[in-house]
């Protein structure tokens, strides 16, 4: 059944006039009923999310697991090649075992990043009171050769106990602070870990001073195996901020970065306040 | 037993179904020059026919040592190193886990099952030959084991 009524409107351009406006009048109960009705579907397609994800990540999981031992079966016996036949073949033969050497080395390190980024999920602790100060701290001794390599500075503004995984936060924190001492720019690091407090929220950052990474990547750096920069030039296996990103919305949480390439970057992320209740896990 | 002289040669055993991995372990063995005899059988049956002294292995010598890969045909691991560990004789003799598996599911059952130690074969030769010749220079130099 409609509803026909008209009101008076000012549109753009100064002119007035009477336009009908369509309502829907619905009784109560069914309007009830609608609403029900897209509870359930919603219920529906969250668990159908949440079976998709997990599906992923037991993917990710087996196709680390399954490469593991044929890459490991390739790597030692193109070691052993090397090893034994390196310079008593001829210089053709040297570089084409130097080549399958460097292609089983980086296809390692890919294998080794796709575990890592099942096991935030598989390997996940449950979430108590976690003070980030000692996550950082963990973190940044933990880097402290390569802090000491590079000259940096890390400064640590005090942080407030979060409800969280604190094993993953401090290997978020040693993740953002390790990648803010690898694209330096070959000035001094100075790397900037705190927190700010926008519209009732907790915003944690890690600022350096470092290359920075240009506003059309900014979403790129998060996604698994993506580089921005050639090998020779920095090292890393491009899976750091894809854990990162897993970490922080295991916790229900978002990160993104702020930078320009030279000024430097500033990756955000957020750990709701969770007094209410965890996020659902994708784990059976 | 330790050994009397660094020229005597120990048996030791080593379950493992991939002969890639079984050629690594010969290889490092053979870089590091460790005067151990290696005998290999492929899966759980063997391994417990092999300890056994059944059949075709009647006249082997008793391994000082063994190595036990966790994911085998047939007779699994885990199943050995159970049948081992509750044997009164068998128990007696080390079994180092050597095997893929990172899972801590895994590592808690092999412990749980009295294994000796835990450890996960590693994707670089160089370190494989270290964890052989340490498994040697601690299991059968070091070490005091029962006659």
């Amino acid at each position: 059944m409609r509803n026909h009524r008209s009101a008076r409107v000012r549109v753009a351009g100064g002119k007035s006039g009477r336009v009908a406006i369509e309502e829907a009048r619905l009784p109560a109960d069914t309007t009830g009923r609608a609403i029900a009705q897209m509870r359930r579907e919603l219920d529906v397609m969250r668990e159908r999310e949440s079976l998709l994800k997990h599906e992923l990540d037991e993917f990710i999981r087996l196709t680390a697991h399954d490469l593991h031992e044929p890459l490991r079966m390739v790597s030692c016996y193109v070691q052993l090649l090397e090893r034994r036949y390196c310079g008593r073949l001829d210089s053709d033969a040297d570089e084409f075992i130097q080549f399958a050497m460097d292609g089983a080395r980086r296809m390692q390190a890919m294998v080794d990043g796709l575990s890592a980024l099942s096991r935030v999920t598989s390997a996940g602790r449950p979430f108590r009171t976690a003070d980030l100060n000692a996550s950082v701290q963990s973190a940044v001794s933990a880097l402290r050769p390569a802090i000491d390599e590079a000259g940096a500075v890390v400064r640590c503004d005090t942080l407030p106990s979060v409800l969280a995984d604190g094993a993953q936060l401090e290997q978020l924190y040693h993740n953002l602070i390790g990648n803010a001492l690898r694209f330096s720019n070959g000035r001094r690091p100075r790397v900037h870990v705190g927190v700010e407090n926008k519209s009732g929220e907790h915003v944690f950052f890690v600022r350096d001073n470092g290359i920075g990474i240009d506003p059309r990547y900014a979403e790129k750096v998060f996604v698994m195996f993506q580089r921005l920069h050639a090998r020779d030039e920095y090292e890393g296996n491009g899976i750091g901020l894809a854990v990162c990103k897993r970490i922080v919305e295991r916790h229900g949480g978002r990160i993104w970065v702020e930078s320009e390439p030279g000024k430097g970057a500033a990756f955000r992320f957020t750990i709701p306040d969770r007094k209410e209740g965890l996020p659902k896990e994708t784990k059976p | 037993m330790s050994r009397a002289a660094k020229t005597e040669v120990t048996e030791v055993l080593l379950v493992e179904d991939s002969p890639g991995d079984t050629r690594l372990t010969l290889e490092a063995i053979r870089d590091c020059d460790l005067p151990l005899n290696l005998n290999v059988v492929r899966d759980g049956f063997e391994a417990m026919a092999f300890l056994h002294r059944e059949g075709r292995y009647s006249a082997v010598e008793r391994p000082a040592l063994i190595l036990l890969d966790l994911n085998l045909p047939g007779k699994g691991g885990r199943e050995v190193l159970s049948e081992i560990k509750g044997d009164p004789e068998l128990r007696r003799i080390p079994v180092v886990v050597l095997t893929t598996s990172q899972s801590e599911d895994d590592i808690g059952l092999a412990y749980g099952l009295h294994a000796n130690c835990y450890i996960r074969k590693p994707a670089d030769t160089n370190q494989l030959s270290g964890i052989v010749k340490g498994i040697e220079d601690f299991w059968l130099t070091k070490v005091r084991l029962p006659c």
